[in-house]
């Protein structure tokens, strides 16, 4: 009973287990289990879209749902994640991108994971089932536990379904882009287009090239318009929109790190990060977000410790996962009692 | 009992009252039908003065309860019967506004509105407008996680929430949460909004703003029947628009409204839909033409489209006028806000209506459509005997029915003293078990808001009728 099909079986692999992680599609290895006696709990076997009717703009699908399949589903119906999870090509899951907040580019429109979740079915520590939120758009009953699995890297439990919110998909899709000389102008634009009357979903920036792309969704009609209101030159296809999600850009034989940054704090980091001439980095959700790719892991520790920033290792090699300003809330262990006294999940962050 | 001793050192004599004429106006809030009366009121001036109290309320074992206006819908800042209210309307500075980032920090006093005013200037605003709005504040928004009518495009007050710092119950301080949208580790900040006061008090809020929508497409349209509007709504939601609001409006509802404000909507209408699209003007200029192809087609006997931002105005001064209105038409009345899953909202409105006619209680009808969020209002007369209690049967009846239907039992105003009891109709007992556990995880001694969201003794009886004086005042609305 390696690999569970049903929540019951879950629920016995968690009770046969005194130190275990669940792992869905793999696509952020460095987030799994670290130590050999840790059992990998792999739930891409526990799969399905449960229920989804396009007209309550929700679904509900097993942790173990490849992305993509949801986005077959989704798309057949006109809508789509807006979240705009990461690695869907690579095989990610549901349940994996909740516990690593995993969303992509597109999240600058609508948000986040947290934005998005409004249920959760989770195998805690004690082997129980505890179903948080509910399966309407709109709930304000009880703790809200669906929020409380978004980043949790599987500390709590074990997600076996999940319910979210979606969108309707835009009809048509355009990117501009600028080129800037410094990455101030180019981080002062980015800011300036997204408190612009044009709502737009994506707003990347390339600090290599300091170039600024972004991404607009609506009718087809309308995008000509907005084009030229928005200026710049044509960016790129939709293509390469999902080349990024998939980090194409990245050498996966160094760490790639995720930084949660205001978007101020976006070019003293970039400053410190030329004196790494290997690292590659990108920045994600209007300065959000701060991608690095890097064979120096500890200068980096040391980089982010210094701006007060914290960093999380995704992929790639790096004996350490956290990264800079480590978070001690004393709460976390109290809950941690909560939902896992007896700490089968302790070998996750 | 504990002397107020220690208190007193904390909060000078002008802001502390325990005279019982100065009680009184803190014993109810928004839900009227409970009070309790508090041992004491104080009502700090700075952060720091909250962390004493709540330090001093943890040493001494004495439950206290954070209140801002008071406006809640579902009990939630109802005293606890000789314990201490803390009001926080002093706490009232945005601490940082800044356009750039586009995030406001402000403190837990601070009213809602008054987000949105100060960030105006800037070409911003703060989404979230509990019809309350120029009222309530935004500590009493996060404590509750409170709606309105925007949530189906926007989400909740959790939505818009990116960093607090709060007091646990503990008298530790803590912050969850950063100005950067993006967030590494479990997301303490969403797990605190919506915790009805049990975890303790934000003492800081950073809020994400949003630049309004550019233009405004905004239609009303009336019907013969509630079906036929919540076919348009279908239509609505199908055709892969993304309204920013939703709204219908029953018979009864347009009545009261049209006694109050003479909002002049289509005679004879059965019920009316208001829908509103919103966005730069490129997309506008497509989406609108698109929307009145597809109401064209739909039973309406009468279609409105606002010309001018007067004309949008007053189609919306219908539908805010509602709940005060309908206090017009009864001299009391119980709402909730119940949810259902929307494809189900014309059998749920049809069950209203069966429950209200073998009842006799009239049932006025007003709800936000895109999210299935109904606010049935539920019409008596508390001096006539028993009538509250009849009252109660029916809406709770309509809060099963909502859960029976895959739904939640409240869309914004929170679970509270209101509605403890039915928690069990919506969660099993190993999550009720895991809530009480996560509450006792901040706060040990139940010392926080004891007596909501949980069913037991702690939650007191039914005790009065009648409304809100800032109700009557025209101030407050329930919805």
């Amino acid at each position: 009973m390696n690999n569970p099909t049903t929540e019951s079986e879950v629920i016995e692999v968690v009770r046969a287990h005194a130190r275990l992680l669940p792992v869905g599609g793999g696509t952020k290895p460095q987030l799994g289990p670290i130590h050999e006696n840790t059992h990998r709990l792999d739930l891409r076997r526990l799969t399905g879209i449960t229920e989804y009717q396009s007209s309550e703009y929700t679904f509900t699908a097993r942790a173990g749902t490849p992305l993509q399949e949801i986005h077959e589903t989704l798309g057949g119906k006109g809508q789509y994640l807006p979240f705009d999870p990461l690695w869907p090509e690579a095989g990610a899951t549901l349940g994996g991108t909740v516990a690593a907040n995993a969303a992509g580019p597109g999240r600058l429109r609508f948000g986040g994971l947290r934005d998005f979740i409004i249920g959760v079915r989770l195998v805690d520590g004690r082997g129980q089932v505890i179903r948080g939120g509910g399966k309407v758009v709109k709930n304000a009953a009880g703790f809200d536990l669906p929020k409380l699995m978004v980043g949790s890297l599987g500390r709590w439990g074990v997600m076996t379904e999940i319910c979210c919110k979606v969108f309707p998909k835009p009809i048509a899709w355009s990117s501009r882009e600028w080129v800037f000389s410094d990455h101030e102008s180019a981080l002062a634009k980015a800011l300036e287009l997204s408190r612009s009357r044009f709502e737009p979903d994506a707003i990347e920036y390339l600090p290599a090239e300091c170039r600024l792309v972004l991404r607009m969704g609506g009718p087809a009609e309308s995008l000509p318009a907005l084009n030229n209101a928005v200026g710049g030159e044509n960016g790129p296809d939709d293509t390469w929109w999902r080349q990024r999600k998939e980090f194409i850009w990245a050498n996966d034989s160094k760490a790639l790190i995720r930084i949660a940054t205001s978007p101020r704090q976006v070019v003293p980091l970039l400053n410190a990060l030329a004196a790494d001439s290997d690292a590659r980095t990108q920045v994600s959700a209007a300065g959000n977000t701060v991608w690095v790719n890097t064979g120096e892991v500890s200068q980096l520790d040391e980089i982010l410790g210094s701006l007060q920033l914290t960093g999380l290792v995704h992929r790639g090699p790096s004996t350490a996962l956290w990264l800079g300003l480590k978070s001690d809330q004393k709460i976390d262990a109290a809950l941690q009692a909560v939902f896992d006294p007896e700490h089968r999940f302790s070998d996750a962050g | 009992m504990t002397s107020l001793e220690g208190l007193r050192d904390i909060i000078p004599p002008d802001r502390l009252f325990v005279d019982p004429a100065q009680l009184k106006s803190f014993e109810s809030d928004g839900l009227t039908a409970f009070k309790a009366t508090p041992r004491a009121v104080v009502l700090p001036e700075t952060s720091d003065e909250v962390v004493a109290v709540v330090r001093w309320c943890a040493r001494e074992r004495i439950p206290f309860v954070a209140r801002g206006s008071g406006t809640s819908l579902s009990g939630g800042s109802l005293p606890v019967e000789d314990g201490i209210v803390i009001g926080l309307n002093r706490l009232n500075r945005i601490i940082d506004l800044d356009p750039e980032e586009r995030i406001a920090v402000v403190e837990p006093g601070v009213i809602n509105a008054h987000v949105t005013q100060a960030a105006t200037p800037h070409g911003l605003h703060y989404a979230p407008d509990p019809s309350s709005q120029i009222i309530c504040t935004i500590g009493g928004n996060v404590a509750f996680n409170s709606g309105g009518a925007h949530c189906l495009k926007y989400g909740m007050t959790s939505n818009h929430v990116l960093a607090i710092k709060a007091v646990l119950a503990t008298g530790e301080v803590v912050t969850f949460g950063s100005r950067s949208r993006d967030h590494l580790g479990p997301d303490l900040t969403g797990l605190f909004c919506g915790s009805e006061g049990l975890f303790g008090i934000a003492l800081e809020i950073t809020l994400n703003l949003l630049p309004p929508a550019e233009e405004f497409h905004t239609v009303l349209v009336g019907y013969r029947s509630l079906e036929a509007a919540g076919e348009a709504v279908s239509a609505i939601i199908d055709s892969g628009l993304l309204p920013g609001a939703l709204e219908i409006m029953d018979a009864l509802a347009i009545e009261a409204a049209e006694a109050a404000v003479q909002c002049n909507y289509p005679p004879g209408a059965a019920a009316v839909l208001i829908v509103e699209l919103e966005g730069p003007r490129e997309k506008l200029t497509v989406e609108r033409v698109q929307l009145d192809e597809l109401l064209s087609a739909t039973h309406a006997f009468e279609t409105r489209v606002a010309a001018s931002a007067a004309e949008r105005l007053s189609i919306w001064r219908g539908r805010k006028s509602a709940f005060s209105a309908v206090g017009r038409l009864s001299p009391d009345f119980i709402v909730q806000d119940g949810v259902v899953p929307r494809s189900r909202l014309g059998e749920a409105l049809r069950r209203i209506q069966e429950m209200s006619q073998e009842t006799g209680i009239r049932v006025a009808n007003v709800f936000h459509a895109g999210d299935g969020n109904l606010h049935p209002l539920i019409l008596y007369n508390g001096h006539e005997n028993g009538a509250l209690e009849r009252a109660e049967a029916l809406a709770a009846r309509i809060l099963r029915m909502c859960i029976e239907m895959g739904g939640s039992l409240t869309g914004e105003h929170g679970i509270g003293v209101e509605k403890s009891a039915y928690l069990p109709d919506m969660f099993d007992a190993p999550t009720i078990t895991c809530f009480k556990d996560v509450r006792h995880a901040f706060d040990p001694n139940e010392i926080s808001n004891p007596g909501k969201m949980f069913p037991g003794p702690e939650a007191p009886a039914l005790q009065h009728s009648g409304a809100h004086p800032l109700e009557k005042a025209g101030i407050i609305s329930r919805e």
